[in-house]
């Protein structure tokens, strides 16, 4: 099921990728080129934007956007339930 | 005990070397010069900020057409030097390369941060450049020469 806090990142990636009617949670973004090296820093834009925060470049990790699901668990969950997963 | 060594010597390096020679490293890169004025378009400074330096920024023309151009050839360039220094985990911040020019107009390339780092654990040394745009899209090329001895290809 879809979570409504990712609503907007699947918007956008269906905005970017015309041909795009459903996106599974575990597709590989980068791998697809759903994400490419121009888009990543416009991607990155629109996560802060959704967190209302800074996300700092020398903190990013290319496995932290892979997937929808690990964009859920990395930026889109409250930092306690982040955490306690591990 | 010399004949051992003698004998595990790759070819093509020098008799009595230890280290393999330095081989070429090459990277590229192409951009699209209509996306990237978009980008720019839309999102601006917080775009320009994050990717380019501030040398970098200030050095674009004025001109909307000609600006889209400098950043997607500078873009390029910046992809084209992470594809040559080849990162096993994520790349390094855009802003970790710096493109700039000389007053004769070429290329130059200067490492910051994790991408120095990396050309250093890599045994690159100088980088060099070439970048070229029509209308529709910017070509980098990066080319230099690795030492690194602990490439799993060697």
């Amino acid at each position: 099921m879809m979570s409504e806090d990712l609503k907007p990142v699947i918007d956008w990636l269906q905005m970017k990728n015309n041909d795009l009617e459903d996106i599974p949670r575990d597709l590989d973004l980068i791998e697809n080129r759903l994400i490419d090296s121009l888009s990543f820093m416009e991607f990155i834009l629109l996560l802060e934007s959704l967190v209302a925060r800074d996300i700092p470049a020398d903190e990013l990790s290319v496995d932290q956007f892979r997937t929808l699901d690990a964009i859920e668990v990395h930026f889109l969950q409250p930092k306690e339930s982040a955490s306690s997963r591990g | 005990m010399t004949g051992s060594a003698e004998s595990s010597r790759p070819p093509g390096l020098p008799r009595g070397s230890s280290t393999p020679p330095p081989r070429p490293v090459v990277g590229v890169d192409i951009v699209s010069v209509l996306r990237m004025a978009d980008v720019v378009a839309r999102l601006g400074e917080r775009f320009a900020s994050r990717v380019f330096t501030r040398t970098e920024i200030e050095s674009a023309p004025p001109l909307s057409g000609a600006q889209a151009r400098h950043f997607a050839a500078r873009f390029a360039a910046k992809e084209a030097v992470f594809k040559l220094l080849q990162p096993t985990t994520a790349a390094p911040p855009w802003k970790d390369v710096e493109i700039g020019r000389t007053a004769g107009g070429s290329c130059v390339v200067t490492l910051h941060g994790r991408a120095e780092e990396l050309a250093r654990q890599r045994g690159v040394g100088d980088i060099t450049l070439s970048m070229t745009h029509e209308d529709a899209y910017a070509v980098a090329v990066a080319v230099g020469m690795s030492q690194d001895l602990n490439r799993s290809d060697q």
